[in-house]
């Protein structure tokens, strides 16, 4: 996933937790930065993000013009928009232009993970990892 | 999952977010399915009121067991299928978490939010590894429960639109 945010400290503790739970994450500290990594993932030169998180308010380009462009080109990826300033007409503007969710700062770091589970694939089983785990499967694979 | 970001007491939804991924709108048709397994009886019915005050329509079950037998009911069809499930970590029979990975071993990603009031590493590792979307420590507040499901719902319906347009996530 895909991370934009200026504040620096931030900006590690949003990478660190969300790699902590698993996921691969690349940062950016502006919009401008968020849009060199888009050009890099459509020349194929970075793996296709399925989740990016935008802070509203960076230098050089924020979020929301990012995620405009990201609609207009038709890439459909969800999108975390966190924000200081949401009041409600921020909350409308984001929704109008395809964000999924806008998370108002602050928040707290496990909801984040929560979003970012929500949007992923749940991890699925298979037969020998429920005998290894030690714990007798309640019912078996036909449900 | 250590450290201060991810300590239990923080492990709860927070208000002031909003998922556009919903339907909103006014409608006799219910928001969504919750199956809730939960063996405090009182709170299994706050649980529920709480639910369906929000506009889901939930069948709830008093241990791991009824809740094995809630979803091979809806597998056949008898009730709907769930869009959501909300579960105790610790109840009788199976607990949540072995009622989760009969799920993911029967390849179901059905979201799930658990409730525990004993958030140790190990339950909280466990549920992660096993898909749980989030899991809130008890004792737990109805409205961050209702805009956990709420949430999760929404997105999950987000989630199943764009595996339909771009394929999984990788």
């Amino acid at each position: 996933m895909l991370i934009a945010e200026d504040d620096d400290e931030l900006r590690r503790l949003l990478a660190d937790t969300l790699e902590q739970d698993g996921y691969t994450v690349r940062t950016a500290g502006d919009g401008r930065g968020m849009l060199a990594m888009l050009s890099a993932v459509s020349r194929g030169e970075l793996p296709r993000p399925w989740l990016i998180v935008m802070d509203v308010r960076m230098p050089a380009c924020g979020g929301m013009e990012v995620l405009s462009a990201l609609r207009l080109a038709e890439w459909d990826v969800p999108v975390v928009i966190i924000t200081a300033f949401g009041d409600m007409d921020l909350h409308r503007d984001a929704g109008r232009r395809g964000a999924t969710i806008v998370l108002d700062k602050p928040f707290e770091l496990d909801t984040l993970v929560c979003v970012a589970r929500a949007l992923a694939t749940a991890p699925m089983l298979e037969d020998d990892e429920i005998t290894n785990s030690g714990r007798k499967p309640p019912f078996g694979g036909d449900a | 999952m250590n450290g201060p970001t991810t300590s239990p007491a923080r492990r709860r939804a927070k208000p002031s977010i909003r998922a556009f991924a919903g339907d909103r709108q006014a409608s006799s048709q219910p928001l969504g399915y919750v199956l809730l397994a939960e063996d405090d009886t009182e709170l299994r019915r706050l649980v529920e009121w709480s639910l369906e005050e929000e506009g889901f329509v939930v069948h709830s079950a008093g241990d791991g067991r009824a809740m094995l037998e809630l979803l091979e009911a809806a597998a056949r069809d008898e009730i709907p299928l769930p869009d959501v499930l909300v579960m105790d970590v610790r109840m009788p029979q199976y607990d949540g978490l072995d009622v989760l990975r009969a799920l993911r071993l029967s390849r179901w990603d059905v979201p799930v939010v658990l409730m525990t009031a004993f958030p140790d590493d190990r339950t909280l590792e466990a549920a992660k590894d096993l898909g749980a979307t989030c899991t809130l420590s008890k004792p737990v507040d109805m409205d961050d429960l209702v805009r956990a499901v709420s949430i999760v719902h929404d997105l999950a319906r987000e989630r199943e639109l764009l595996r339909s347009r771009v394929g999984p996530p990788f």
